[in-house]
């Protein structure tokens, strides 16, 4: 027989089975451990019952009920999202982003009036992300069938990144889509002697015109 | 630039130390396994965030204990500098630097720079062509922060090249944008790799030669051969006459990863055709050049430690590098020997310098 070690020390002891679930299923939270899980448990516990119903209701429903954009791939309530069925928004210019949380960053610089395709990830073949487990086949067939203008790349200046970036920009040479990524370098109001080499090094590299 | 006082607790062999150390030599003498490598370890963390001797942290831990810490205070110009670098077992290691915590410790290497010579140093010559690359990138790395960042990242995209050929063979499927994007981003890292490398020996291998002549007061020709794939041909064009060759393997077979500096003598290998004392030569030569260019470089004297070396060099090399230290071509030196007495005969006779004498025994570093 094999012998399993528990990685999880010390071990516990339950004094009840319904506190042994709940403290396992809520250990599966990222960052979570065996002993916030039980300070939740023991939170709960002191609640109303009608607030812990609502609670575990708002969790069943968030899971049943949500949706994804057919067109975006963005958290939605209907088929097509807020943003996408949105006329007054330019439906010929989209954004890449990596996941939700950069949409919701982007629309609060109230910069950016177009749509957004989002990919779910970045290529990583040591993480055993390719290409086929992200968005990309949706978002080359989108813009091939809606006529896209321009594609803003907005994804993260790391080494998975760029080559999701690059992956992206060869799959599409094909079509008249114009591809720009955002600028990378210089914080707005950073100083100077506080930037890392590596992006001073690069925003020279890649300085830009100055036009009165 | 030097190192004032240096502490540490729980590291290796000790529990707790502190030294108050000279601008100029610091002999620590005592007995073999008294902890005299362990003390110029400490003072290569704090250059290197890292051990010369044992890469895993972990195990520089004393035994039985949880954690080390290392701190050293240095005097740069009219500054005051506190490195103070912590390891915690199942913790990731921690480096301050006046107690700001540095998020990429590569940003650190080469703000102290040190040369270390030592007897594992022959292993140069011995060992595959890996310990050449680590020691030409260490070379650059301390006085060239993007090389050292391209050739972080140059490894990341080549482990994930070689994880996509597994892929491709393992799961039968084969996807060209794919492996192009990887390889533009293998290429973007990998050819300023080998730029810098090239240009950097180009420059190197005069003082190189330099110090071999001074050294071994003989006149055999001695070479530093930068061997790499892309000396004949584009790194574009290895990948594509090698895609195949990479997917049969299912890895990388062509790149900077495969680069060799190799050690001639008279237009051989040394390390078949070079006698000992021309192996050492070469070594110390390899070592003084580092040292010159570096002070070239930053302007800052590195640090030099010399560990055991009066046990492992003829006197007349001895001779070569005492009169160097005598006529001030190094700044903060560390020395370390099991004679007390040797070291003290040695430099009694320089009178001009700052010396100060360490006793080690029984995990305490005592000033004599």
């Amino acid at each position: 027989m094999a012998v399993v070690f528990s990685l999880h020390l010390p071990f516990m002891n339950y004094p009840s089975q319904l506190i042994e679930e709940a403290v396992n299923e809520l250990s599966k939270f990222p960052g979570i451990g065996k002993k916030s899980a039980m300070r939740m448990v023991l939170f709960l516990l002191k609640q109303s019952e009608n607030d812990v119903n609502k609670l575990g209701e708002s969790i069943i429903k968030l899971r049943n009920n949500i949706r994804y954009c057919k067109r975006c791939g963005n958290v939605s309530d209907h088929t097509v999202c807020n943003i996408c069925a949105n006329s007054k928004r330019d439906q010929h210019l989209i954004c890449v982003v990596e996941d939700l949380r950069d949409v919701m960053a982007i629309e609060n610089t109230n910069q950016f009036n177009g749509t957004y395709h989002i990919l779910g990830g970045l290529i990583s073949p040591v993480n055993g992300v390719g290409p086929d487990a992200l968005n990309i086949e949706s978002l080359i067939d989108r813009i091939k069938t809606e006529n896209t203008r321009e594609l803003i790349v907005a994804i993260s200046a790391t080494m998975e990144g760029d080559t999701t970036v690059f992956y992206l920009s060869k799959k599409l040479k094909d079509t008249a889509v114009k591809i720009s990524t955002i600028s990378r370098g210089i914080a707005i109001g950073g100083e100077l002697e506080y930037a890392d080499e590596i992006t001073l090094g690069r925003s020279i590299a890649l300085r830009v015109p100055y036009n009165l | 630039m030097h190192l004032q006082s240096l502490q540490f607790t729980q590291f290796k062999n000790y529990d707790s130390a502190k030294v108050i150390l000279s601008g100029g030599v610091n002999c620590f003498s005592g007995n073999n396994g008294a902890g005299k490598t362990n003390i110029l370890d400490a003072i290569y963390y704090l250059s290197f965030t890292k051990s010369f001797f044992n890469a895993v942290d972990q195990q520089n831990i004393l035994h039985g204990k949880d954690f080390f810490t290392i701190e050293g205070n240095f005097l740069n110009g009219e500054l005051q500098e506190k490195v103070r670098i912590a390891f915690e077992r199942g913790e990731k290691k921690s480096v301050k630097v006046n107690n700001n915590e540095l998020k990429k410790f590569s940003e650190h290497i080469g703000s102290y720079p040190l040369v270390i010579i030592t007897p594992n140093d022959i292993m140069l010559i011995l060992e595959g062509s890996e310990e050449r690359r680590k020691f030409l990138d260490g070379m650059i790395a301390q006085t060239d922060k993007i090389y050292l960042n391209d050739l972080l990242y140059y490894n990341r995209v080549l482990e994930q090249r070689n994880k996509q050929l597994k892929l491709f063979y393992e799961m039968s499927f084969f996807d060209i944008t794919l492996l192009e994007s990887l390889n533009e981003q293998l290429i973007r890292f990998g050819k300023p790799v080998f730029d810098k490398r090239k240009k950097f020996l180009e420059e190197f291998v005069k003082v190189f030669r330099k110090y071999y002549l001074d050294i071994s007061s003989s006149s055999e020709e001695v070479q530093l051969q930068y061997v790499s794939d892309l000396n004949e041909k584009t790194f574009e064009n290895l990948l594509d006459e090698f895609e195949n060759a990479d997917l049969a393997a299912q890895r990388t077979t062509k790149g900077v990863h495969k680069d060799e500096l190799e050690f001639l003598i008279g237009g051989f290998p040394l390390k078949k055709f070079g006698s000992q004392g021309q192996q050492k030569s070469f070594i110390i030569a390899l070592k003084l050049a580092q040292f010159e260019y570096l002070k070239q470089q930053t302007g800052i004297k590195p640090m030099l430690l010399l560990d055991d070396i009066f046990e492992k060099l003829d006197d007349q090399r001895l001779n070569i590098l005492l009169s160097m230290m005598a006529h001030d071509a190094f700044g903060q030196i560390f020395i370390t020997d099991t004679h007390p007495e040797r070291l003290k005969s040695v430099f009694n006779k320089m009178e001009k310098m700052d010396v100060k004498y360490f006793s080690v025994k029984d995990q305490t570093i005592s000033e004599i």
